[in-house]
């Protein structure tokens, strides 16, 4: 198996009695993009700071590319682009000087740095803006800067807290493109956000904490799948409705479904039946004469998971 | 006109002299420090430097055409050249040793504040490079204030009373204490993150400066006008002073610069080792230039003042060492000496608790041992045939029981005040300021208690009382005067300080037993892509 990108070992942080990070664990393979998902204060931005290298567990460890945050940091540093919740950028400088005193800071020397800041600038869509000061950029012009920022030394784990927060529509649209583009070319990313329709169309997996504990961690799917017992499924027919409900009132007398319901043109049902049986029914109905045109599970959105996982507790 | 990094931008690219120096200038930064190009190019376009600039430069051309016209124009017969000269050092001053060293706290601080520091710390630079690079931005404000009133200073050298030695004296010591400033003013900043105490640090450092520049300028003013300056001058003692102001104040500059790189390192890297490397030499730098003075001038009072100023500065930097954690992280333990000799050489210098103490304890007694070796020379085996000074008969007491009693005090209060510190650690998080704050007490404690019980039981007796022994100001002070003649006070100093060393001593072994970790292979495979020339080589230092 591959070495993870990133790693956390029983990870734990405390600020005098309060406990923000509690005890996770999780690994995140290369090229994955993990939804990191948290009430405010569950301990995200905590335990981001420590894999950025800005904070140092009270026990635990954590890792990027097999380095320990608290041995290696520098190691760390060469491979980890960080996007805080905050800006971070200077007055009295343009993009082009801001992204040229980061690319030094960053060791980059000569044509390589240019290349670096032109690649990014290009990435992020601020070719146009190289002259401008910063204090005249847009709030979705400085989360762009900002992520070139953390681009400029070609990391291979990001990790960014809230980018989208406060964002419009069409900035969140755009950086939302620029993650994909990022996780196309392989980054590992670690992304953090309140906005979850927006992090479950770009994330691959969630991790979901809650007290500085981590409640759950998977695909959206997997999480519901954990969490419940049952899956519901919608079935459309173009006979009339009758017959269907007629036939599955069987199926519900066999106890193999439960809660039939009629939705307007739509039947559902649920069941707690693996997926080849679950394919069983569907074929059994189409054998049966009757003529299905629609047969769906219910797609779970990472905000019902979200519900149904956290308890909305705060310390 | 350059574009970036070493390549002229196509569409302009120029020709000629000065496209090419340009362009060499955009070679050069390359090996810059890259925050000082950032603030070179934040000041070029600050209002704030702009305005400094400007405002200088018209006070230096108003003092200018004021000078001259208070001179009625006879500057040239008359002894006013060094009243232009002073005029014009005053405004220098105040650039230098405000403007500056303020500049470089609020630039550090803000860094702090507005969250870029961070931003810079996750980047590959060091802390080290970050606090230099901020220390050289100071040099060039430094430089552009000097290069702002060369012109002015350049004119007085015309006058009667200046000479070029005076105005080259004048700018070197105004540049080293400005630079001693700065870099305290750096470490200053890296003192809290808290943007409440950052405006009162600001508002003490303003105090400090301002008050230091008084000071400065009274000394200055009698320096020139009354005319100290042309008879200085003329002796060798004033060129050992500009020595001994440059490896002094130099000394300082990277104890204040390695101090605030310290506190702005990772948590878990080695914060100590680089700053007990400059103590050891400021010690030996203090001792050297005490024992000098005292073999040019014969006066004995030097070695007395010697071990009396080393002890207060090993007392300070020893309450800050005892307050380190005594434990050490693995990316420590992976740079520890390995062999025997490096082992018993060198743990002095590993970070913790108990090895400051002993390294505070070692480096005075390095001190008091080389002062008496001084007075056996001198006396004992009568080596003033070779040019050192004889010694008053009966002083050679004074000098011995002064060194024994600071040793002793220091000895008895550092490690007192470790013993409560590591009590504190037993339950909550030892500070810099709680260590601070806990010395303060002891001090405070050990020198006011005594006096006032003194003072109360025998308020009209003026001789000393072995009441007084806890306090090491009445103690020290009388030994320096020659009238310690109490020997139970004496005996109880030592042997309290010898007990109390001897329990810090058992007390840090545990220190000293810590092992040099293996570098994980993961580490090693990294390092050998990174830098391909380095293969793993056979053990040359005690490091290896």
């Amino acid at each position: 198996m591959s070495q993870p990108m990133i790693e956390l070992r029983r990870l734990h942080r405390n600020f005098g009695r309060t406990r923000a990070v509690n005890d996770i664990s999780f690994e995140v393979p290369r090229g994955t993009v993990l939804g990191y998902v948290g009430p405010n204060g569950a301990g995200k931005t905590t335990s981001m700071r420590i894999l950025a290298t800005l904070d140092i567990p009270t026990f635990g460890d954590a890792f990027v590319d097999g380095f320990s945050v608290i041995n290696d940091p520098d190691r760390v540093r060469r491979r980890l682009g960080f996007m805080p919740d905050y800006f971070g950028t200077y007055s009295d400088v343009n993009c082009w000087e801001y992204l040229d005193f980061f690319a030094r800071a960053y060791g980059l020397v000569g044509p390589e740095r240019s290349r670096a800041i032109r690649d990014v600038m290009a990435f992020t869509r601020l070719d146009g803006l190289r002259d401008k000061p910063i204090r005249g950029l847009s709030k979705g012009m400085k989360q762009r800067l900002c992520l070139g920022r953390s681009m400029l030394h070609d990391p291979s784990v990001l990790i960014m807290d809230e980018p989208a927060a406060g964002l419009d529509p069409r900035a969140r649209i755009e950086l939302r493109e620029m993650i994909r583009a990022l996780s196309a070319r392989g980054k590992t990313i670690l992304i953090s956000s309140h906005i979850l329709t927006e992090l479950a169309e770009m994330c691959d997996q969630v991790a979901i904490i809650e007290l500085g504990r981590l409640i759950a961690i998977g695909t959206v799917q997997q999480i519901m799948r954990q969490r419940t017992s049952h899956r519901e499924v919608k079935v459309r027919s173009l006979d009339p409705l009758d017959s269907l409900m007629n036939w599955l009132a069987r199926k519900e007398q066999e106890e193999s479904v439960f809660d039939l319901k009629r939705d307007g043109e739509i039947v559902r049902f649920s069941h707690r039946l693996s997926a080849d049986e679950e394919a069983g029914i569907l074929r059994q109905m189409i054998l049966d004469g009757i003529r299905v045109s629609e047969f769906a599970g219910h797609v779970t959105s990472l905000e019902e998971v979200f519900l149904s996982v956290t308890q909305g507790e705060v310390q | 006109m350059v574009s970036d990094a070493g390549t002229l931008s196509e569409d302009k690219a120029g020709s000629g002299w000065w496209a090419r120096g340009e362009e060499w200038l955009v070679r050069a930064s390359e090996y810059l420090n890259p925050l000082l190009v950032k603030e070179a190019r934040q000041a070029l376009k600050s209002n704030q430097f702009a305005s400094t600039f400007i405002l200088l430069m018209t006070l230096a051309w108003g003092w200018s055409f004021l000078g001259v016209s208070l001179s009625e124009f006879q500057l040239s017969l008359g002894p006013d050249g060094r009243s232009m000269l002073f005029g014009y050092f005053m405004i220098l001053v105040v650039a230098l040793f405000v403007i500056v060293p303020f500049s470089a706290f609020r630039s550090l601080a803000a860094e702090r504040e507005d969250g870029t520091f961070e931003l810079i710390s996750i980047t590959t630079l060091s802390a080290r490079q970050i606090v230099f690079g901020k220390l050289g931005s100071s040099v060039v404000q430094m430089t552009v204030y000097l290069s702002a009133l060369a012109p002015c200073i350049a004119f007085t050298s015309l006058l009667q009373g200046v000479d070029i030695y005076l105005i080259c004296f004048l700018l070197l010591i105004s540049s080293i204490v400005s630079l001693t400033f700065s870099s305290f003013g750096l470490m200053f900043a890296t003192i809290t993150r808290a943007r409440h105490w950052q405006s009162a640090l600001s508002v003490l450092l303003i105090l400090a400066l301002g008050f230091a520049t008084f000071v400065w300028l009274v000394m200055s003013f009698e320096f020139f006008i009354g005319g100290f300056g042309r008879v200085v001058l003329e002796y060798e003692v004033f060129w050992t002073s500009v020595l001994n102001t440059l490896t002094v104040g130099l000394s300082f500059v990277a104890l204040f610069t390695y101090a605030a790189a310290g506190q702005l390192s990772f948590a878990s890297d080695n914060r100590a080792t680089a700053l007990r490397c400059v103590m050891v030499a400021q010690n030996v730098i203090g001792l050297g230039w005490f024992i000098y003075y005292w073999l040019v001038t014969g006066d004995w009072d030097f070695l007395s003042a010697a071990v009396v100023t080393l002890g207060l500065y090993w007392s300070v930097a020893g309450a800050f060492m005892t307050a380190e954690s005594p434990q050490l992280s693995p990316r420590v333990l992976r740079q520890l000496p390995q062999s025997l000799l490096g082992r018993a050489f060198f743990s002095w210098f590993n970070p913790g608790s108990g090895t400051g103490y002993l390294f505070a304890m070692a480096n005075i007694g390095v001190a008091v041992v080389f002062i008496l070796a001084m007075l056996g020379l001198s006396t004992v085996l009568g080596m003033r045939q070779f040019g050192m000074p004889p010694f008053p008969a009966g002083g050679g007491d004074d000098l011995l029981l002064t060194c024994v009693m600071v040793w002793a005090y220091l000895a008895a209060y550092l490690g007192i005040g470790r013993l409560i510190l590591a009590l504190f650690r037993q339950f909550i998080y030892v500070s810099l300021p709680l260590a601070f704050v806990v010395y303060c007490a002891l001090h405070v404690v050990g020198n006011i208690v005594p006096y006032m019980l003194y003072a109360s039981v025998d308020r009209y007796q003026s001789s000393y009382s072995t009441i007084l022994a806890p306090s090491w100001m009445f103690t020290v002070y009388t030994a320096l005067d020659g009238k310690l003649n109490g020997d139970l006070a004496i005996a109880l100093v030592s042997i309290t300080g010898a007990a109390v060393f001897l329990a810090n001593f058992i007390l840090a072994a545990p220190e000293v037993g810590y092992e040099k970790m293996a570098v994980p292979d993961r580490v090693m495979k990294d390092e050998i892509d990174l830098h391909p020339e380095l293969q793993p080589k056979a053990a040359k230092s005690p490091w290896d």
